[in-house]
């Protein structure tokens, strides 16, 4: 298979590359790390004629934090999350990461591109979508938040406009007393489409045992990555029991979409149950850290 | 058997390709290029079942820049494939397509752009036939026909018995039938098929291929193309592994070669991925059912076995599979009484082939269960219950299979101490289980593919005439599993020189005769062929030496690159020496000390014969059966293998994690024990990616799922748990110093172990390949529900 033909243009700043998508529309397409993109070329199910590479642009690479939140750019690794203490909420984010492909594939895979693929199973999203993030798109003369839950829309689609840019991902600043947990089941150890994965976010009230708020994201089981809301709820004022976990677990299971194509409905429900009940069970331990 | 003492072989020699590969400089098909050389591309039917009515080149053949476009018009109806009992296959399709991939045409363009942009201008006009893609599918009454030569789609039948089962199974005191099903598997090599071809004015052909059979290769390419086998040259550059897939003339070679003898430039063509898979010609998908039968003392005593194969459209290797599977159980317990029933059909998928451990690999997974079933019903140890039912060096199996050395029962020894089993079995925690199995294999076929009183291996070594070095030309498949070492090694011990003092140029048809890497028998036979030649040099050397300096050649031997001398006459050499050093004058490094060396003696052979080159030559003996099929299966030895495997499995998401393996291999000597190493560990990869995770999909229509190694998963480094290699040394008499295989025999237990294993854990048999989280899972559930669960 070879490469299509196209014109790569290597912008070195945020406005820069703006412009450039600006005029191009719908005939280009961003270059993060290019390990979807290069893949969608090669098959021809994308045709851009202009392609527009990221990797000059420094605004939009690293993190950094304030009391609001957590700011990742948007081109900011896999390698570079899994490797990086984003603190206690942030662990969740960075489990999830270093469990992506295969270190060949962590040292290219962005965040933003992880995002934009807008895959049911990208990895990145369920401990995004639990810690409440929300993404910056920006355009020429213009820039919006969208919050993640409100971000994806189907398989390969999400809301960004042809010309805008991902330059950013917020955290907010999670209460003291929070953990977090990622839990993924591929058939292999590694280079593996989850099968099923699941992020969990608690905290905790003062006494230690009492669950103030949960929120729970499950990947791979519907058209998108989707938060378990009903489950995270029930477990609101209860305490951090293994057969409150094992409730919101089962109630996970049923919220799940899955449309039973790499294994059957019933099996991926089954998983969702046993890696929301794992996931909880660990989130708890982290808020003990 | 006290050991011999080798200078070279028995080691852990550095393999004679480490520094050029280690280093990036290794040449592989792709990396070469020639001037003014074109590209070529193939079209592949996107249906998997339908009639030719036409085909339409013609807007392809204007295409600014095509050069050359090819379809069975050109090429002609020559049928060709791997048994010439079984010719099944023209290049290209000219009536009929019979899966999605089968050739049509082929492009020669001055680059890929312009090939692939033209296959898209070539129109054809199908129409459509109902499709089968099962085995079921393809056996059914009025199943749709794949080739008018084989009515019912069946491609090969076999049905044999050995002694006589139906009495036997009346001896029994218990009997148990097991089925098992495996997945279509892929060689999953690193290195996709590509070649290039060149065409010269006097009509000679030169062909540069990924291959592992160059000689069938110019067989091939000689009788598709009418030109003479004289000038049709075969070489092999470096490859990037093989494992079967390589072991017939592919149509991106003879598309290459025709392309070139049209348009007089050199044709280059590589395979994409997805083309590799959908050449495929690797593991076949098995259905097995076996009935064994045992007495109460563990004792058995019958096995009938019936086995279906969905082979895809074309036969390739697959009569010669379908034997295998059944022939290949005859050993390595004594099994007196054995009936097999074999069948493999034609389906509209990819073509399904030889792959290590050719047809034998999930007979053993389903025979090594049994064992371990009746090993329970009888309440012994399934270890014990192998030991007592273990057949020993010299022992003949009810299929005339003899076991000229069979470390087995020392395999088993190993394995059992290795994992520390009786600590272990039958006393791990829940989740957790342990399990052992065994296997064997062939050292090489014993017939050639094409009936032929053929010399399997011939080897040529010429002394370089300033008697430093000598060169080994052989035709031997270097894939990768380091057959140049192998041969190297074996020169340079036979010779008496260092390993440094022979290069080795490999794989050109020019050179000599070699059947290739398949059926695991270069080791032995190729090895023969080496060490025959190099016998020769050097006792061409030592005649030379005997008679110059008035000695008798038995009392001389080369030794470490030295004369050495028997007795107490002295080898007076001054003269030649003093002669030597005036001929090398300026030179540093001239022999000095009291011992001629094997550099000065061989120049002095050159002074006084020429040039020394020497030959050498193997073919097995008569062997084995003399009934139907007794060809297949029938080798000069047996390689042997033990294995045990420890895993756990989560018993809420039905994940497999393999926590251990101990191998033992008995390889007979081992010519380089980190290369035997290397099989063995390699074997094993590949068994368990075929136990968990691999399997090559379809959709409803036959249209390939998995069509790269993303899709298609092979064991990762990470899945891999660390293996405990314990080589075993029995002295195997048909073998060059007393080696014999390791390449493929030591995959055979690893599904088996693993089954086992998964047994101990669980309390479920599970009978369907690979064991994915979701089937293991759903078995669980199942054995739960059945109130089996351990
Ligand atoms: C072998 C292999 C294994 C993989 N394993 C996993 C895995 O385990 N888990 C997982 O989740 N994924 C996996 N992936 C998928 C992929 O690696 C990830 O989705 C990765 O995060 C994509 O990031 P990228 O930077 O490579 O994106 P690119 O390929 O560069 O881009 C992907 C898409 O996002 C768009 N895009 C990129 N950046 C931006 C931006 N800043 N703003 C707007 N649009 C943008 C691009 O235009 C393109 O459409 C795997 C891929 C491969 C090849």
């Amino acid at each position: 298979m070879l490469l299509p033909k196209f014109d790569y243009n290597a912008p070195a700043t945020l406005d820069e590359s703006c412009q450039m998508m600006a005029s191009y529309g719908d005939r280009a397409k961003l270059l993060a790390g290019g390990t979807d993109l290069l893949i969608a070329l090669k098959k021809k199910t994308l045709t851009p004629t202009q392609v527009v590479a990221l990797d000059r642009i420094d605004e939009i690479k690293g993190f950094c934090s304030d009391q609001d939140g957590l700011f990742l750019g948007s081109r900011t690794t896999a390698a570079e999350i899994a490797e990086s203490d984003l603190g206690p909420a942030g662990r969740v984010l960075s489990q999830a990461a270093a469990q992506v492909g295969s270190p060949l594939i962590r040292n290219l895979a962005t965040i933003g591109g992880n995002l934009a693929t807008a895959m049911p199973a990208a990895d990145m999203a369920p401990p995004l979508l639990a810690l409440q993030a929300s993404v910056v798109l920006q355009r020429v003369g213009d820039q919006r938040e969208v919050l993640l839950s409100d971000f994806f829309i189907s398989p390969g689609e999400q809301v960004m406009l042809p010309e805008e840019i991902m330059s950013m991902i917020v955290l907010p600043r999670l209460p003291e007393g929070c953990g977090g947990a990622f839990e993924k089941l591929g058939v292999r150890k590694a280079l593996e489409r989850s099968i099923v994965s699941v992020a969990a976010v608690i905290s905790m009230a003062d006494d230690g045992h009492t669950i103030q708020g949960a929120r729970i994201a499950l990947g791979a089981v519907a058209p998108t990555p989707m938060l378990a809301l009903d489950a995270a709820a029930g477990l609101s004022g209860k305490k951090a029991t293994a057969k409150n976990f094992a409730a919101a677990g089962k109630i996970a299971a049923q919220e799940a979409n899955p449309r039973g194509l790499r294994t059957s409905a019933v099996y991926s429900r089954l998983m969702v149950e046993q890696l929301t009940i794992r996931a909880l069970t660990r989130a708890y331990e982290a808020t003990k850290l | 058997m006290p050991k011999k003492q080798f200078d070279v072989l028995n080691t852990r020699a550095p393999r004679v390709d480490a520094a050029i590969k280690a280093t990036g400089k290794a040449q592989y098909a792709d990396d070469l290029n020639r001037s003014g050389q074109l590209y070529g591309a193939i079209l592949q039917s996107p249906v998997a079942h339908a009639l030719i009515k036409n085909i339409d080149t013609s807007r392809a053949e204007r295409l600014p820049g095509v050069k050359a476009v090819i379809t069975a018009k050109d090429v002609g109806l020559t049928k060709y494939g791997v048994s010439p009992a079984r010719y099944d296959e023209t290049l290209f399709a000219h009536d009929k397509v019979r899966y999605i991939g089968d050739e049509i045409a082929a492009v020669a363009a001055v680059d890929l752009d312009t090939a692939q942009a033209a296959l898209d201008l070539i129109k054809v006009e199908y129409e459509e036939l109902p499709i089968v893609l099962t085995a079921d599918e393809a056996l059914a009454e009025d199943a749709p026909q794949l080739h008018d030569d084989y009515p019912g789609n069946i491609s090969a039948e076999v049905h044999q018995e050995f002694g006589d089962t139906a009495a036997a199974f009346k001896e029994c005191d218990f009997i148990h039938t097991h089925k098992l099903v495996n997945k279509r598997q892929d060689g999953g090599f690193i290195e996709p098929h590509a070649c290039i071809a060149e065409y010269d004015h006097a009509n000679r052909l030169t062909l540069h291929t990924s291959t592992q059979v160059s000689h069938y290769v110019q067989r091939t390419v000689a009788m598709m193309t009418g030109i003479p086998i004289g000038r049709v040259r075969i070489v092999r550059p470096c490859v990037g592994g093989g494992f079967g897939p390589k072991c017939e003339a592919t149509p991106l070679e003879l598309s290459a070669c025709f392309l070139a003898i049209k348009t007089g430039c050199p044709v280059k063509i590589v395979y994409s991925r997805e083309q590799v898979f959908l050449h495929s010609r690797a593991r076949h998908q098995f259905y097995h059912e076996m009935t064994t039968g045992f007495k109460k003392d563990g004792t058995i005593m019958a096995l009938a076995h019936k086995c279906t194969l969905d082979g895809g459209a074309y036969s390739s290797f697959g009569i010669a599979t379908v034997y295998y599977a059944g022939s290949l159980l005859g050993a390595p317990y004594r099994l007196p009484n054995m009936k097999y029933d074999g069948i493999r059909v034609y389906t509209n998928k990819p073509a399904c082939g030889a792959q290590r451990g050719h047809g034998g690999v999930a007979a053993r997974a389903c025979f090594e269960q049994q064992l371990d079933i009746i090993a329970e019903e009888l309440k012994i140890d399934p270890i014990e219950l192998r030991n007592m039912n273990m057949m020993e060096t010299g022992d003949t199996t009810c299929n005339a299979l003899n076991m000229s050395s069979l470390g087995m029962k020392e395999s088993l020894e190993a394995v059992k101490k290795g994992s520390n089993w009786k600590k272990k079995k039958g006393k791990l925690p829940a989740g957790k289980g342990i399990g052992a199995a065994c296997g064997f294999f062939v050292s090489g076929a014993g017939y050639p593919i094409y009936r032929s009183d053929t010399f399997h291996s011939t080897a040529e070594i010429k002394v370089a005439e300033d008697g430093g070095t000598i060169i080994l030309r052989s035709g031997i498949a270097e894939i990768g599993q380091g057959a140049n070492t192998m041969v190297a090694m074996i020169a340079a011990e036979a010779l008496g020189i260092p390993l440094a003092d022979v290069r080795v140029d490999s794989g050109d048809t020019d050179y000599s005769v070699d059947l290739g890497a398949y059926s695991s028998r270069q080791t032995l036979m190729s090895g023969h062929a080496t060490k025959d030649a190099a016998e020769n040099i050097k006792a061409q050397i030592l005649a030379v030496v005997a008679d110059k300096f008035g000695m008798e050649v038995k009392n001389l031997d080369i030794k470490k690159g030295f004369i050495k001398v028997k007795g107490r006459k002295k080898l007076d050499f001054a003269k030649f020496r003093e002669y030597y050093h005036k001929e090398h004058r300026g030179w540093s490094g001239m022999p000095e000390g009291d011992e001629l060396s094997f550099t000065e003696a061989a120049r002095l052979a050159f002074l006084e014969k020429g040039t020394i080159v020497g030959t050498g030559k193997y073919k097995p003996p008569i062997l084995g059966g003399k009934f139907k099929g007794a060809a297949v299966g029938t080798s000069p030895a047996y390689g042997g293998s033990a294995q045990v495997v420890e895993v756990t499995v989560d018993r809420e998401t039905g994940k497999i994690t393999v926590d251990a393996m101990t191998d033992a291999h008995d390889c007979g000597l081992a010519i380089n024990k980190t290369m035997v190493e290397g099989q063995m560990q390699g074997s094993l990869s590949m068994g368990l990616g075929e136990a968990l995770f691999e399997e090559v999909k379809f959709d409803e229509k036959g249209k390939l799922l998995t069509s790269s190694i993303g899709e298609y998963r092979l064991a990762t480094a990470l899945d891999m748990p660390n293996i405990d290699t314990i080589v075993i040394e029995s002295n195997e008499p048909n073998g060059p110093f007393g080696a014999k295989e390791v390449g493929e025999g030591a995959i055979m237990p690893t599904i088996p172990a693993i089954l086992n294993a998964v047994y101990d854990a669980t309390g479920v048999r599970i009978t369907e390949l690979p064991l994915t989280p979701e089937r293991v899972l759903l078995a669980l559930k199942k054995g739960a529900e059945a109130g089996k669960t351990a």
